[in-house]
C-alpha cells in the first residue's frame, strides 16, 4: 500500500534530507528528492505527489512562498512546512497558506511517520482507492471518465470539490488526455448542469470567424431575430462556456475575450449596445501558458483570470495502470458500435499495450483498440491486431531499441533495487557522485 | 478533399459552394434529403459536410450526431436561412465547426469553407 504513496522532499540540508529520504522509503513508500525551489516546482509539475514536506529555509526562495505556488499548480497535495527556526509567526505563516502541519527539526522519525499516517488517513482521494472512474450524467447519458492512478483520483477530488464553486478553470494537458471530458464533469456537477454547456475550438478559425462565433453578429441592413446571430457565449448564458485550446487565441482577441469575462457582457459584431452573459469560463490548453506569457504571445491579465484552479491532466505514459481499464472500456463500446463480440486482450497484447509510450494518450489507444476489434478475427485481441510499432512491444523479450535514457534509467533502478535505495553505495556502484544520482533519480523519476 | 452538401432543392447558396469547392478543386457530392447524406456519411469519408437547416429544423442536432458518427473526422458547417435561439444553440450543443445565418452573406461562408478545409 505504501509504495504508492508519492511522497516530495523539498530541503537544501544533504544530511536531512537524505536522512529523511531513507526514512521514508524503508516505510516503503515512494520518495522524491530536491535541493531547492526550483527543482522541487520541476519535480511537483512531473509528479503526482500526496504529500509534500517543505524545508521553510531554501536558497532559492522561501517555503512558505513555495508552498502558495506548488499550491497554485496542484492543490491538491498536503503541505508539510519544516524549519530549524522555529517561531510564532512561521506556524501562523504556515496555517494561513493552508499547510497541513509545521514541524521543527531535528525531527523524531516516528513523528513523521505518525504524521504522514495522519494525513493519509485524512485524504479523501486515498480513502476512496476503490473508485476506478469518475462518473456523471451529461445530455441524459451517463459518462465516465476511467482512471484508478493516484493522479487521475486527484483529478476527480478536484473536480469534485471545484465543480459547484463559481471559480474559472484551466485543464493543462497534452492531445487527447480527456480536457474536454473534465470540462463536462465540471458542469455535469455544477449548479448550472440544468443550462447549457457550449464550447469553442480557438484554433480552428480565422480570427474575423471566430469572433462572430463567440460574440455573435447582426448585418446592418438584416435586422431582427431571423436575421441574427446569437454567438456561443450569449446561447451559454446561466451555463458553462469552455474555450479549446485557448492558448491559440489571436492577441486582439485576448483583450475581447478578457473584458467579455470581467464585465460580464459581449457585443456582437456590427452592433454597439452591450448583451449581459453570465458564464463560467473553463479553458484547456496543451501549450506552456506561462511560457507564452513570457514571450508576450498571450496576455497575463487574461492568464491570471483564467487559472484561478488549473487541473493538470497527467498524459497516458504516466498512468500506465489505467490502461488495462481503458483498454476493457474501449472493447465495450467499439464492440458495440461494430457489432463486435470482442471478450478480451491477450497477454502479450496488453504487456504491448501497457508499455508504448502513447504521445497520442488516451485518443490514440481508443484508435488502436477500434482498429483492433475491427481487424481480429478470434474473441481475444492478439499482439497481430495491433499496429506494428506498438506490436514490438509484446513479442518475447520485449522490445528491441531502447533510447539512451531509457537503458540509463532501467540500470540505475536496477542498481537502487541492490543497494536497496542507499544512495551512496548506489553513486559509488555506478562511479558517478551522490549529487548526479540524486539529479538522475529526480529527472526519471525514480 | 471532399465535401458533401446536404440541402433543400433550389437552394441558391448551394449553387455558389458547389462552383466555390470547384474552383478550389475540392471534390463535393450534393444530395437533397437528410436520408441520403446520412448514407453517403456511412460510405465515403468526407473532410467537410455543409448542411442546411430547412430540411429538417426540429431534429437538426440528431443529425449532426448521425453524421458525426459515420464522419467523426468531418468538420461541419450548418447554415440557415432563418435563425432563432433554439436552432442556433442545439446546432452549437453539438460542437460544429461554424454556424452560419446566411444573411450575414455568402463570402463569410466561404471563408469559414476555406478555414474548414485549410485552403488559402
Amino acid at each position: 500500500m505504501n509504495k504508492d504513496i508519492n511522497i516530495l522532499l523539498i530541503d537544501d540540508n544533504d544530511t536531512f534530507r537524505e536522512a529523511l529520504y531513507l526514512l521514508l522509503s524503508n516505510a516503503g513508500y515512494h520518495a522524491d528528492s530536491a535541493a531547492n525551489a526550483d527543482a522541487g516546482l520541476k519535480l511537483a509539475g512531473k509528479g503526482n505527489y500526496h504529500i509534500v514536506f517543505v524545508d521553510y529555509k531554501l536558497p532559492d526562495m522561501n517555503g512558505i512562498e513555495l508552498i502558495g505556488k506548488l499550491k497554485h499548480e496542484n492543490p491538491a497535495p498536503d503541505f508539510v512546512l519544516m524549519t530549524g527556526y522555529a517561531s510564532l509567526e512561521i506556524a501562523v505563516e504556515a496555517g494561513r497558506i493552508g499547510a497541513y502541519d509545521f514541524i521543527e527539526k531535528p525531527f523524531q522519525p516516528d513523528k513523521i511517520l505518525h504524521l504522514i499516517k495522519e494525513i493519509l488517513s485524512n485524504n479523501k482521494s486515498l480513502q476512496e482507492t476503490g473508485r476506478t472512474a469518475l462518473n456523471f450524467d451529461f445530455d441524459g447519458n451517463t459518462v465516465s471518465i476511467i482512471g484508478k492512478s493516484p493522479g487521475m483520483q486527484k483529478v476527480f477530488d478536484l473536480v469534485e470539490q471545484i465543480a459547484p464553486t463559481e471559480s474559472t478553470v484551466l485543464i493543462l494537458g497534452e492531445s487527447g488526455t480527456g480536457k474536454e471530458l473534465i470540462a463536462r464533469a465540471i458542469h455535469a456537477k455544477s449548479k448550472r448542469a440544468q443550462k447549457p454547456f457550449l464550447a469553442i475550438d480557438c484554433g480552428s478559425l480565422v480570427e474575423s470567424l471566430f469572433e462572430s462565433e463567440l460574440f455573435g453578429h447582426v448585418k446592418g441592413s438584416f435586422t431582427g431575430a431571423h436575421a441574427t446571430k446569437h454567438g456561443a457565449l450569449e446561447l451559454a448564458n446561466k451555463g458553462t462556456f469552455f474555450f479549446d485550446e485557448i492558448g491559440n487565441i489571436s492577441l486582439n482577441m485576448q483583450v475581447k475575450i478578457l473584458r467579455a469575462i470581467q464585465e460580464k457582457e459581449i457585443r456582437r459584431v456590427g452592433e454597439t449596445s452591450p448583451i449581459k452573459v453570465d458564464v463560467r469560463v473553463v479553458a484547456a490548453t496543451n501549450s506552456d501558458l506561462k511560457q507564452a506569457v513570457a514571450n508576450g504571445h498571450f496576455r497575463e491579465d487574461l492568464y491570471y483570470r483564467i487559472s484561478v484552479i488549473p487541473i493538470k491532466l497527467p498524459p497516458l505514459r504516466e498512468r500506465r495502470e489505467d490502461i488495462p481499464d481503458l483498454v476493457d472500456h474501449f472493447i465495450r463500446k467499439h464492440n458495440y458500435k461494430k457489432g463486435r463480440e470482442i471478450h478480451s486482450v491477450s497477454d502479450k497484447a496488453l504487456k504491448a499495450l501497457t508499455e508504448y509510450y502513447w504521445p497520442g494518450n488516451i485518443r490514440e489507444l481508443e484508435n488502436v483498440i477500434e482498429r483492433a476489434i475491427i481487424v481480429e478475427g478470434s474473441s481475444t485481441i492478439g499482439l497481430n491486431s495491433l499496429p506494428a510499432f506498438i506490436k514490438t512491444l509484446g513479442a518475447e523479450g520485449g522490445r528491441e531499441i531502447y533510447s539512451l535514457a531509457d537503458m540509463e534509467k532501467s540500470h540505475i533502478n536496477k542498481i537502487l533495487k541492490i543497494t536497496n535505495r542507499n544512495i551512496s553505495k548506489a553513486a559509488k556502484l555506478l562511479e558517478i557522485d551522490r549529487k548526479t544520482l540524486y539529479k538522475k533519480i529526480s529527472r526519471y523519476g525514480l | 478533399m471532399n465535401c458533401l452538401i446536404i440541402a433543400q432543392p433550389e437552394n441558391p447558396v448551394t449553387h455558389v459552394l458547389e462552383l466555390f469547392l470547384k474552383r478550389n478543386q475540392v471534390a463535393c457530392e450534393t444530395v437533397h434529403d437528410l436520408i441520403s447524406g446520412i448514407q453517403n456519411a456511412q460510405l465515403f469519408n468526407y473532410d467537410l459536410i455543409i448542411l442546411n437547416t430547412r430540411l429538417n429544423d426540429s431534429q437538426i442536432d440528431r443529425e449532426i450526431r448521425l453524421l458525426k458518427g459515420f464522419n467523426p473526422l468531418a468538420r461541419i458547417i450548418v447554415h440557415t436561412d432563418s435563425n432563432s435561439r433554439a436552432l442556433e444553440t442545439a446546432v452549437r450543443k453539438e460542437q460544429v465547426f461554424y454556424y452560419h445565418v446566411n444573411t450575414l452573406g455568402i463570402n463569410v461562408l466561404r471563408k469559414a469553407v476555406k478555414s474548414a478545409l485549410g485552403l488559402n
